[in-house]
């Protein structure tokens, strides 16, 4: 068996295209995450959404090696072998899905090799791992079928197209927020940021990892259904596969039928495999710097916290140590609403996620960002529209940290008038020391609503 | 010996390349993105690839169809072959044109039929310039990879002319590109014919 399998494993053409795969790979999004943050959700992503470059080169070779007997006319020359056709033909699928997935977990090994030497917290999903494995295996097993069936000069190339389609459909569908496109391995409906902070479980991983193992059972299960497959014993092997593999990819039709969808905010929820479908979170131990109001960020964003510190270094130099600030600065995805609370009080700021993933450094627009929702928060008051003092403060300290005096990052509504801008400078430009007694004197009224333009050094 | 009539050969020519198959897979991808149009309504990289693997299908099926089941022989049988051989892709490549210009008529394919038919045209010409240089049978091979490289230009934004595909809308570098791609594949085709005749 072993010497049919090696035998296979040299005639098999997947070797001739492993340099095109790899080629594939690089411009998936495998090659763009390694010049990313090294996140392991992130990257376990994708590792699966590198399957729509490989999957469907696999289930053309597995019909092109499947074919091979029917286009060289040999079919009646081997069923003269004491092996039956279903038998004999298995050993050119296994040959082709182990190049496969040799190819695969040699992709996986150097992500993962890379990621472990770079990320700061966490550890891969093994969950996509396998998802990506048993893709191989079904997309193999398909066109090993679909090779087998239809032995024409087409079945090669329609297999590895509608391969492609079926693929792309599936992403099509699921991105539609339509559940059953959650049988789909590629266009992954999680936000990898957002599994940093919240539990987002295996849920749509066995969804479709029962529905792929369906459809390889399906696949090879009819192969052996007809006479010349082999004995009784194969043929009752193919019914009880391909029984047993309609029942699994049904099961898992039924389980993502009931799901729910929210790809624009990356969760999904099935209530068959998830028992609620409120945000878990993860509980964490924040990373925090030493500057004068610490700023703390998700262990898997350590390499960031320099950046993020010194972008809300000059607002928090002005602000450390007034009555009603924040004595911590804890950057996490939908933190609490209000801005300020706990003992000891704590603010809450959206991490600048996009820069930090795509490796970029925190600054210009992302860094005048933070310092202005640090600021907006401190000074006014959750969900109320910013006074005319406050925005005059606003706009002064975030003037004095060194930003333009630009409204346009603050959540007011149009332009303010003449006068905030002008009292706006006037603070600005008043010696640290007075600004800094006034605010310790004024911030919770300030805060409150209770001052004036006038009111203000 | 007497000469087969011209309609004769043409239709033996047309079997041997088994083109009537060729053109329901071809009907069946343009029924495709037919059934998945209204899909397509949503701006993104995953809808504006799935009129492009149509395509993709349509020409991969083209680019097989020069394969010669009957080897070196044939070019001894006479000196029509490279007028068969650029007649019939011409007729598939057309009917490829129609069908899929019907298939987009009225739907929302990203790009419309414009875009479509250059992107037809171009995969053709590729898949007929593999075929020539790799061989019939492994002629699919150049433009799904060429495909999947487009497919993640879609996504990534990318809109230069080595990814003429992702060009929507009236273009004439694009138009360009593409009309060239097919006029080299189709007249390597017929003068060379595909690579080899390999089973």
């Amino acid at each position: 068996m072993t010497s049919v399998l090696r035998l296979e494993a040299r005639r098999n053409i997947t070797p001739l295209l492993l340099p095109v795969m790899a080629l594939l790979l690089w411009f998936s999004p495998y090659g763009r995450s390694l010049g990313d943050l090294a996140l392991w959700a992130r990257r376990s992503s994708a590792l699966q959404e590198s399957l729509l470059g490989i999957a469907p080169f696999m289930a053309g070779v597995a019909a092109w090696t499947a074919s091979r007997d029917g286009r060289g006319q040999t079919l009646d020359l081997l069923a003269t072998t004491p092996r039956g056709s279903w038998r004999r033909g298995l050993y050119g699928w296994a040959a082709t899905t182990l190049w496969g997935l040799l190819f695969y977990a040699l992709a996986a090994a150097l992500l993962f090799g890379l990621t472990a030497r770079e990320a700061t917290w966490g550890g891969p999903s093994w969950w996509a791992v396998a998802v990506g494995a048993v893709t191989i295996v079904t997309f193999s097993a398909a066109g090993h079928a679909l090779g087998v069936l239809f032995p024409g000069r087409f079945v090669a190339p329609l297999t590895a197209v509608g391969s492609f389609l079926a693929i792309v459909v599936g992403a099509v569908v699921k991105t539609q927020n339509n559940p059953y496109g959650l049988v789909t391995p590629v266009g992954t409906s999680i936000d990898p940021d957002r599994a940093m902070f919240y539990k987002t479980g295996p849920a749509e991983d066995i969804v479709q990892l029962l529905f792929l193992t369906g459809v390889t059972a399906v696949a090879i299960g009819v192969l052996a259904l007809p006479a010349a497959a082999g004995g009784r014993w194969v043929r009752r092997t193919g019914t009880a596969l391909t029984a047993a593999g309609i029942a699994t990819a049904m099961a898992a039709l039924w389980l993502a039928g009931g799901a729910k969808v929210n790809v624009n905010e990356g969760r999904i929820f099935i209530p068959h495999l998830q028992s609620t479908p409120a945000d878990q979170e993860i509980s964490y131990t924040p990373v925090c710097d030493r500057s004068p109001i610490p700023a703390c960020v998700h262990p898997a964003y350590r390499r960031t916290l320099g950046q993020v510190a010194a972008a809300l270094r000059p607002v928090t130099v002005q602000l450390a140590g007034l009555p009603g600030a924040p004595q911590r600065i804890d950057l996490r995805l939908n933190g609490p609403s209000t801005p300020v609370g706990g003992a000891p009080p704590v603010l809450y700021l959206e991490p600048p996620l996009d820069a930090a993933d795509a490796g970029e450094p925190i600054r210009g627009g992302d860094a005048q960002q933070l310092r202005s929702f640090l600021v907006t928060d401190v000074v006014t008051a959750p969900g109320s529209e910013p006074t005319a003092a406050q925005q005059a403060v606003m706009l002064g300290v975030l003037a004095v940290a060194g930003d333009p005096m630009d409204t346009a990052v603050l959540p007011t509504r149009g332009e303010p008038d003449a006068s905030v801008t002008a009292a706006a400078r006037r603070f600005a430009a008043a010696p640290a020391a007075e600004r800094r007694q006034w605010l310790g004197a004024h911030l919770g009224a300030l805060r409150a609503g209770r001052l004036t333009l006038k009111d203000l050094p | 010996m007497s000469a087969v009539p011209p309609f004769r050969l043409l239709r033996l020519h047309l079997a041997s390349r088994s083109v009537l198959p060729a053109l329901v897979a071809v009907g069946a991808f343009a029924l495709a993105l037919r059934l998945t149009a209204h899909w397509l309504h949503t701006p993104g990289a995953w809808t504006r690839t799935v009129p492009l693997i149509t395509v993709l299908g349509a020409a991969a099926v083209i680019g097989v169809t020069t394969w010669n089941p009957l080897g070196e022989v044939e070019g001894t049988a006479g000196h029509h072959l490279p007028g068969l051989r650029f007649g019939t892709v011409l007729l598939t490549v057309a009917t490829a044109a129609i069908v899929f210009g019907a298939a987009a008529a009225g739907s929302a394919v990203p790009g419309g039929s414009t875009t479509l038919l250059r992107q037809l045209a171009g995969l053709t010409g590729i898949a007929l310039l593999s075929a020539a240089l790799l061989g019939a049978r492994q002629s699919w091979t150049v433009p799904l990879v060429y495909t999947l490289v487009c497919a993640r230009a879609f996504d990534l934004g990318w809109a230069s002319l080595w990814v003429w595909p992702t060009r929507t809308g009236p273009d004439t570098a694009a138009t360009a590109v593409a009309a060239g791609l097919l006029a080299a594949g189709l007249g390597v085709i017929a003068l060379r014919g595909p690579r080899d005749n390999a089973p």
